[in-house]
């Protein structure tokens, strides 16, 4: 029964967190010249989903390697509510930023990922002091350099991955010219 | 029993760092006038910032920079509490006990990294000539977001979709408002 809840609270957490990542993706590689181009689009959802599974994962194995005793004590589900809890708090972010966007015709999507992920990183470290009963430190450290490196990397990456839609695009239309 | 209030400035780097003892420690602190001039002055910078890059593109007068600071202030001083209070009733509406001065005060701190960042871009803008009002200012009211969230959670015993959905509403609130008044 007990478990029955945790997985239905679970359910719309989790929704909400890939509803945000994907908001992420789609703002983050949106052409200003090409507002819905479905390679654009679709790219931008893969990699955003991609990025929030990595964030997801590796906060939890930190946390998880980290808090090994209170992992004993008080078990993984609590670690893993502490993680999702926290990256609940992109939301705000992508919903700005997709207004940033879309309506205003802004990029700040570095900005707002960055803000994003560093606040889903912070809230995960409160959320982990709420469980365990006391602050410590380590957690915060832990999760603030987690979100850090994955900020970075994301924002950093748009540079090396910005041209990937527009490579398949152009596969994609020579393969459909020479199957005509 | 007698309560240690740390300094503002204290609070102020605190709800950047660590908000959640922050906003502990400035729900039984007594300085909430200087809470509300955070927020009057987190926002007056802000828009500030917003004249003064429209004033270097040749599109604003020096006395639109002007009204836009002390719409900035005003907006900051007056609205964020205004807001505050549309807040405290939700949360009084979610059983919370905390009163509304308490409400205002976490609230219109929330604010203190937008202040930090208002300060900065500020300096960049003026000693650099720098465009500094979506790199500083949006930078900051979008890092404003999380002590907010915080704040919310812990007046609502840890409510997060409660105090997600309400940052939420709020920060799209303040980002179109500020579009608005930066195109008038």
């Amino acid at each position: 029964m007990l478990q029955e809840i945790s997985t239905k609270s679970k359910r719309p957490n989790r929704l909400i967190q890939r509803f945000s990542f994907i908001l992420f993706g789609i703002c983050a590689f949106y052409n200003p010249v090409d507002k819905w181009n479905p390679y654009n689009i679709l790219f931008g959802i893969l990699i955003g989903l991609l990025f929030g599974f990595l964030l997801r994962l590796f906060l939890n194995s930190l946390l998880n390697l980290f808090n090994r005793k209170s992992v004993k004590e008080k078990g993984k589900t609590n670690l893993r509510r502490a993680v999702n809890s926290g990256l609940l708090f992109t939301l705000p972010f992508a919903i700005m930023l997709t207004i940033a966007t879309f309506y205003l015709n802004w990029s700040v999507a570095r900005e707002c990922i960055c803000a994003g992920v560093m606040a889903a990183g912070t809230a995960a470290a409160i959320e982990m002091t709420n469980i365990k009963g006391k602050q410590q430190i380590r957690d915060t450290i832990v999760t603030s350099l987690v979100s850090f490196l994955f900020s970075f990397l994301w924002t950093s990456s748009f540079v090396y991955i910005a041209s990937v839609p527009s490579v398949i695009q152009g596969a994609v239309t020579v393969v459909m010219a020479n199957m005509k | 029993m007698e309560h240690n209030n740390p300094s503002i400035l204290k609070t102020v780097f605190g709800m950047m760092m660590n908000p959640s003892s922050a906003i502990k420690q400035s729900l039984s602190g007594a300085k909430r006038f200087l809470s509300i001039l955070v927020s009057g002055l987190a926002f007056g910078l802000f828009f500030l910032q917003t004249g003064l890059d429209l004033y270097k593109t040749g599109q604003k007068s020096l006395q639109f920079v002007a009204f836009l600071s002390v719409a900035g202030f005003l907006y900051g001083f007056m609205l964020i509490p205004i807001l505050a209070f549309f807040i405290w009733i939700i949360l009084k509406i979610a059983k919370s006990r905390d009163s509304l001065p308490q409400v205002i005060s976490t609230f219109c701190l929330s604010y203190s990294g937008t202040l930090v960042y208002g300060l900065l871009g500020f300096i960049f803008s003026i000693a650099l000539g720098w465009k500094t009002s979506v790199a500083f200012g949006v930078t900051g009211v979008l890092w404003a977001i999380g002590p907010m969230i915080v704040g919310i959670r812990e007046m609502t015993n840890g409510k997060n979709g409660l105090s997600v959905s309400i940052a939420t509403i709020i920060s799209a609130f303040v980002l179109l408002s500020w579009s608005i008044l930066g195109n008038l």
